[in-house]
């Protein structure tokens, strides 16, 4: 089962975890991510053993189709800010690492298309879809720096 | 069994120990490098300070400890430093070690079955009718190896590291003691192997496939893409059971009888299972007898090393000129891999959280859980709008 099925299971069992979740929308998005874990418990001692993360983007989810009113429904920019300095951090180290010739020549093109991802993800306020193009957006970075050192070793 | 090893080698290869103090591997004047370190009981090396020292001397191959003294000037800083390489031999009675150290060792379990308790038994009867093994020879054999070479290249070690699928990030030490092992067989049977140019014994594939054969199950149960034999017979047997018995939940004692076991090793192998999650049990009061039933499926038996038949086809690719420079063949691509490979790395992207970003199109696997949570929200959201009206 999905997080957000056993999530929204779990808060039509119980008015408890209802006023929980509402309490933490109303006050900030960085307090129901901070939360999540409790949650993850929850649903753990349920039965269902899932990804923190995937809970933590569920429970975002949630927030905006149930109480979209709230903090916690709005976009969350320090949040997004944070996991783009991550993913960027991570591609400099491997920049870092190619020679003056092969950062003249890395195509990055690829990334392209993950970034448009991550700008339409961020209009459309959907934090599940924007951390899923930033994992890609990653991705196709390394492997463009891959390549790169793949054929320089064969030349 | 420990002790049986031991006793092949020059004491001057170990330094056992029953237990030690918290910082006596930092003060200690024995030498530690290029011996094994071997403590009887993993209690005797459970202090969090202890255990500190005990990583670096493993990971850094030294240890590096500064304090002060009192001397006649005052407190003083004063740097402790150890030499390694050092080697760890720990035995247990525990299912596993804190997870910081199990992660740098390769653990190997007693066998439990009632042949090698047979066995056990009759090597014991043979040492107390006559006198032990000649152990000179090997004494003799690892003074010879302390004098000779050490200095090793594995020629396929990259196109190995390309052949390995980098699922998880315990793999990175493993690879290394991987690599350390083929090494030390090299040495071993250096007598038989080539040189090159600069005096360093040439490792074969046979090194590899000699090591392979050792290490191949704990390297796959340490990353989880497979399980230990006794875990799966274990829980097939409670599957059997339970067929057996129209779906009743299983005891301990009728699992010792269909596994031939005693009561005891059948308890550790239940208490594995279940850290596992392959099995559960459905009695909370620890003073009942257990109530075991299945818990998640498991796995297949899947290998993490390549064959040394498709190192020798990847180095054979390489001398033909037909791969990449390093003789590996393409990582990442499907098909290239073994096929088990592919089906380990992918079973591990999932237990690790690790998921690629999803086709650009397309039918997404979910979907029908997305059709019974689009039901139900409606129903969450009536709750909360009547949980608001009820706050006002």
């Amino acid at each position: 089962m999905k997080a957000r099925t056993a999530l929204l299971e779990l808060f039509k069992e119980s008015s408890g975890w209802r006023v929980f979740f509402r309490s933490c929308c109303v006050t900030s998005p960085s307090r129901l991510r901070s939360q999540a874990w409790q949650c993850c418990e929850e649903l753990k001692d349920r039965g269902h053993k899932l990804q923190a993360e995937e809970v933590e983007g569920s429970l975002l989810g949630l927030a905006r189709e149930l109480l979209p009113d709230t903090p916690a429904a709005q976009w969350d920019a320090e949040w997004a800010h944070d996991l783009c300095k991550g993913a960027l951090a991570h591609l400099a180290r491997d920049y870092a690492g190619l020679s003056a010739e092969e950062k003249d020549t890395v195509d990055l093109s690829a990334q392209d298309e993950w970034d448009e991802r991550m700008h339409y993800a961020g209009l459309a306020n959907d934090p599940v879809a924007f951390r899923v193009a930033l994992r890609g957006w990653t991705r196709a970075g390394l492997e463009a720096m891959e390549l790169l050192r793949i054929k320089g070793g064969a030349a | 069994m420990v002790e049986r090893v031991l006793s092949f080698f020059p004491k001057s290869a170990y330094y056992a120990l029953s237990a030690m103090s918290e910082r006596a591997l930092a003060y200690s004047e024995e030498p530690l490098s290029h011996r094994f370190l071997v403590i009887y009981e993993a209690p005797g090396m459970s202090g969090e300070f202890q255990t500190y020292l005990i990583r670096s001397l493993l990971s850094e191959g030294r240890i590096r400890y500064e304090t002060v003294m009192k001397t006649s000037e005052g407190v003083k800083p004063h740097l402790i430093e150890r030499e390694g390489p050092t080697g760890l031999i720990v035995t247990t009675t525990a299912l596993r070690l804190h997870s910081e150290n199990e992660t740098r060792l390769l653990s190997l379990t007693v066998t439990d079955t009632q042949d090698q308790t047979r066995d056990v038994l009759a090597a014991l009867a043979e040492e107390s009718a006559g006198d032990g093994p000649d152990l000179e020879r090997w004494h003799a054999l690892q003074s010879w190896l302390e004098s000779g070479g050490h200095r090793v290249t594995i020629p396929y070690a990259r196109t190995l590291a390309f052949l390995v699928p980098p699922i998880a990030v315990r793999l990175r030490r493993d690879f290394g003691a991987l690599l350390n092992l083929i090494r030390a067989h090299a040495v071993l049977h250096q007598a038989s192997r080539h040189k090159d140019e600069e005096g360093r014994i040439v490792a074969t594939v046979e090194d590899y496939a000699v090591v392979r054969e050792l290490v191949a199950d704990l390297v796959s149960e340490g990353v989880e893409v497979t399980v230990p034999k006794t875990v799966r017979e274990t829980v097939e047997a409670v599957k059997r059971l339970r067929e057996a018995s129209s779906g009743e939940p299983v005891t301990v004692i009728e699992l010792a009888r269909e596994l031939k076991l005693d009561r005891s090793a059948v308890s550790r192998r239940v208490r594995n299972a279940k850290d596992r999650g392959y099995l559960r049990d459905l009695e909370e009061n620890l003073r009942k007898p257990s109530r075991l039933v299945l818990g998640d499926d498991l796995p297949d038996d899947l290998q993490i090393l390549p064959s040394p038949e498709d190192v020798r086809a990847s180095m054979q690719e390489r001398a033909s000129g037909n791969a990449r420079p390093d003789g590996a063949r393409e990582p990442h691509r499907n098909g290239q891999y073994s096929n088990d490979a592919y089906k380990a790395c992918n079973r591990a992207r999932v237990q690790e959280g690790i998921k690629y970003p999803p086709p650009p199109s397309g039918s997404e696997p979910g979907d029908i859980d997305n059709h019974q949570s689009d039901i139900i929200i409606e129903e969450v959201r009536d709750l909360f709008a009547s949980d608001a009206l009820e706050e006002v």
